[in-house]
């Protein structure tokens, strides 16, 4: 499986070569490093949060400077970390070799996010050091300065656009013959409708930050009752976006999950076809149910109503999922490496948080638990749990094909543990606090909140050293691991049909596909390689 | 090599202009529907659906919709569905809403029973800048 | 494969044929013309809204919006949008001069629709009929009135602006049909500006009833 031409990381050196390159590969690398880096900045100012929660009055920072704290911890986490991470990474690196492509459909816009991403967190962190919220009527009459992160937040948009529509053409025109839909990896169908997901939500959501901007520097009323304003409208349009956003982070990590499951348990997936529709059925029925936000913000009963039962729908197709993910496992040849822990922690925190998702869409539970640190826990349980589980998953998974290097497996699933642990006892605490009535965004909070407070930081801190020790390793790895064969795990994917790392050119010749991918019942004798 | 591969569905300048004299025919409509003073309701209606054969039009003929079928339609019908959803849904909202949590003065023209059911208010609402409603004779 | 490279310098090399590429440069615009639609939704939303919050001061305030000088409008850019489909089938029919005349003719069209949009803002400025707390206009007030100039103000401003947009677009596009760069084989910058111009069409066909004639 080698050929006459250099790998991507070798073939072209200086900086120009990496910050022109049209390579989806190399862009993904960048990509690797900035997202990353916004990882470190984020969970940083978790860091802060959980200290001045240490105790129940002022710790090191007063009030205000908490509000931007936890803003910066969640913009940071969402718009930097969570919706780029999985697509803008491995999405990038792989959709063209699991497709028998060259590359991406449109190349120069391919480099185009990276700098779009670039100034976009630069605008929208600089904005948030000085303050800002999104909700009206405090957006539009603090007096924090609120359009730099409105602006950054857009132009982040703009980038996660442009990904969305590049994936939606390249799986549509340059699949190799042979690669009929049904033969997709399910990666492919996962980032697809994530894709859709993508075009079609963020401008809705560019259009409203540009609205609270409008109001906000020239006092329109869009949203201001004074003027016959419903400031609820807001709430509506931005949770239009913002509900299926989270179905942006998330399936990509389901994506993720369905190719590690079947790699590490060495069988096919069972039901191809159940999963590979699923995804598509959680972006449709994700853009159903925004008004589940706004079941407390004075929204009519009726439809509030109606929002609960559509929010419980969405349940049915991840419980798909999890079912056929799981039924995979039964008789398979399972590999514990740190991939299939991080598996494994996956679908614990999916289940736990998706239950609890459908305890909240209950509107007359939601009453009790909104602005509480239930919705916090809940919300970690599947950002954190599931798709940190996943995203790490990946990260092992591909590890050794990005960069043709097997890290330490000790170590690794040393941090795995580590890090399943560390949220355990940093998040379970936190649906315990939400339960008993401690609010959100609250720097200071009564005496008896005290005991589990020190146990979510002390969690956090767990945490935390386990996300170092993963960094550690990897890095360390670039430069002593072990040399990676092109198919160290023995999966049947495509894209393990290439050498590792990949060279420039993904492929001599484009490849013509006769089988599904992950076909390991099915494969004949010899064709398998097993892992060593 | 991209005309004659549609060759047989190709339109030519008398299509073009075809649809264009449709176009002006449904805008003099527009008007004139506008001009014979029908309630709100009404007008709304047919507004609405003049001006959505009109933009049919201009999608399925100008912009080769009907030629180039598959998942462009897809996308354009998956975008239309989810701005009725959006506007659809809200209205909902807004309809069925307890009545002071409307914009001040609001007047929604559905009075759905619903909000009946929510106990009257003690207070006032603090009266505001605005004039009251003018009401037409 | 490569014979079919050397002859058309546009192919890119990662698309197996010219074909393939067309059809995707087509597919993304759509998808481009997708976000632009849910764009102007967040407007229509709101628009919808508070014409059902406020229908007196809607239907009030939308006496004072000039249907002559909108109806103008909207029959310019429908003779518009047929220029431009025109300049397309030239372009695939190799005339670039053609082309080129009703790019140019199309882009007039987007002038003069500027022009009768500035003004009846000029109007609307004088009287005061301006948006959000700059409404001054003692003629008419009410709850939903200045609701109503602020819709109109930002949903025709930010048309305007994809007309202005558009304008460059097809200027860039008539520019390289003049320098030859399309042919009977490439003409897919063409296609995707008239998309683009076909779409602010298209906003426009929706925006006139809704503010003039409702």
């Amino acid at each position: 499986m080698t050929y006459n031409s250099p790998n991507y990381l070798n073939a072209e050196k200086g900086l120009r070569s990496w910050f022109l390159t049209l390579d989806h590969k190399r862009i993904a690398v960048m990509y690797l490093v900035l997202v990353v880096a916004a990882f470190a900045l984020g969970g940083f100012f978790a860091m802060l949060i959980r200290l001045e929660l240490l105790t129940p009055g002022p710790t090191i920072m007063d009030a205000m400077t908490y509000n931007r704290m936890f803003t910066l911890h969640g913009v940071i986490m969402i718009f930097l970390f969570m919706i780029p991470a999985i697509p803008s990474i491995f999405g990038n690196f792989l959709l063209p070799l699991m497709l028998g492509a060259e590359d991406v459909a449109f190349p120069r816009i391919n480099l185009f996010t990276v700098y779009l991403y670039l100034i976009g967190a630069a605008i929208a962190v600089w904005g948030m050091i000085q303050g800002g919220t999104f909700y009206t009527p405090y957006s539009t009459t603090t007096v924090t300065t609120v359009a730099p992160v409105l602006l950054g937040a857009f132009i982040l948009g703009m980038g996660s656009v442009l990904t969305g529509l590049n994936f939606i053409v390249t799986i549509h025109t340059l699949r190799a013959p042979g690669l009929t839909w049904m033969r997709l990896p399910l990666f492919v169908w996962a980032m697809y409708a994530t894709s859709v997901i993508q075009v079609l939500a963020t401008p809705v959501l560019g259009m409203t930050l540009l609205l609270v901007a409008v109001e906000k520097a020239f006092g329109f009323g869009i949203f201001d009752p004074a003027r016959g304003g419903d400031p609820i409208l807001f709430q509506h349009l931005f949770w239009f976006y913002s509900h299926p956003a989270v179905y942006i982070m998330v399936l990509p990590a389901m994506a993720v999950v369905s190719e590690v499951v079947q790699a590490f348990a060495r069988k096919n997936i069972f039901g191809y076809k159940a999963v590979a529709f699923s995804s598509l059925g959680i972006a449709f029925v994700g853009f159903f149910v925004w008004g589940h936000h706004l079941f407390t913000s004075g929204q009519s009963t009726f439809a509030s109503g109606i929002f609960g039962v559509l929010s419980m729908f969405v349940g049915i197709f991840t419980a798909i999922k999890v079912f056929n993910w799981t039924a995979t496992l039964y008789k398979g040849a399972i590999h514990v490496a740190a991939p299939f822990v991080y598996f494994l922690g996956f679908l614990y925190f999916l289940m736990f948080g998706g239950l609890t998702g459908i305890a909240l869409s209950t509107v007359s539970l939601d009453v009790h638990w909104q602005d509480t640190y239930f919705v916090v826990a809940h919300f970690h349980f599947i950002m954190v749990g599931a798709t940190i589980m996943a995203f790490l998953a990946g990260l092992h998974y591909w590890w050794p094909k990005m960069f043709g290097r097997m890290y330490s497996e000790r170590w690794a699933l040393a941090a795995a543990v580590l890090v399943i642990l560390g949220f355990n006892a940093t998040f379970i605490p936190q649906f315990l606090l939400g339960n008993m009535g401690m609010p959100r965004r609250y720097y200071s909070y009564p005496e008896q909140f005290w005991s589990l407070n020190v146990a979510s930081t002390a969690g956090a801190s767990l945490l935390a050293f386990g996300f170092l020790i993963v960094l550690a390793y990897l890095v360390v790895s670039l430069v002593n691991g072990r040399v990676a064969g092109p198919n160290p795990w023995g999966s049947r994917g495509y894209e393990w049909n290439t050498p590792s790392p990949p060279s420039v050119l993904n492929f001599p010749e484009t490849p013509t596909i006769t089988r599904s991918a992950h076909d390991y019942q099915d494969a004949l004798e010899g064709e398998v390689t097993h892992a060593h | 090599m991209a005309a004659t591969s549609h060759a047989h569905k190709e339109f030519g300048p008398a299509q073009y202009l075809a649809v264009w004299v449709g176009l002006l025919v449904l805008t003099a409509l527009t008007v004139a529907v506008w001009k014979m003073h029908f309630s709100l309701g009404t007008r709304v209606t047919l507004a609405l659906t003049i001006a959505t054969f009109k933009a049919g039009l201009v999608a399925l003929f100008f912009m080769h919709l009907w030629e180039h079928g598959g998942v462009t339609r897809l996308v354009m019908a998956t975008s239309l569905l989810f701005l009725v959803l959006l506007i659809g849904l809200v209205l909902a909202d807004n309809a069925t809403r307890f009545q002071y949590a409307n914009p001040p003065y609001s007047e929604p023209w559905l009075q759905v029973p619903y909000q009946q059911m929510a106990p009257p208010m003690q207070d006032q609402p603090p009266p505001l800048e605005a004039a009251p409603p003018q009401r037409r004779p | 494969m490569p014979t079919e490279a050397a002859a058309t310098p546009q192919l890119a090399h990662h698309f197996p044929s010219l074909e393939a590429q067309e059809h995707a440069a087509r597919m993304g615009m759509w998808l481009f013309l997708a976000t632009e639609i849910l764009l102007f939704t967040v407007l229509f939303t709101a628009y919808a809204v508070y014409r059902f919050l406020f229908p007196t001061g809607f239907e009030d305030a939308s006496k004072f919006a000039h249907v002559a000088l909108g109806a103008t409008n909207t029959v310019v850019l429908i003779t518009s949008s047929l220029t431009v489909a025109l300049a397309i089938y030239y372009a695939r029919q190799g005339e670039s001069r053609k082309t080129v005349a009703l790019l140019a003719v199309t882009i007039a069209f987007g002038a003069a629709f500027l022009v009768l949009k500035g003004f009846e803002y000029h109007d609307h400025f004088v009287e005061g009929q301006l948006p959000g707390r700059y409404y001054h206009f003692e003629g008419l007030s009410g709850p939903g009135v200045s609701m109503y100039f602020t819709l109109y103000f930002l949903m025709t401003g930010l048309h305007g602006l994809h007309v202005v947009v558009g304008m460059g677009v097809l200027t860039w596009v008539a520019v390289r049909a003049a320098r030859g760069d399309f042919s009977r084989s490439y003409s897919t910058p063409v296609e995707l500006g008239g998309l683009y111009w076909h779409l602010v069409d298209l906003i426009w066909i929706f925006l006139f009833p809704l503010f003039y004639l409702l």
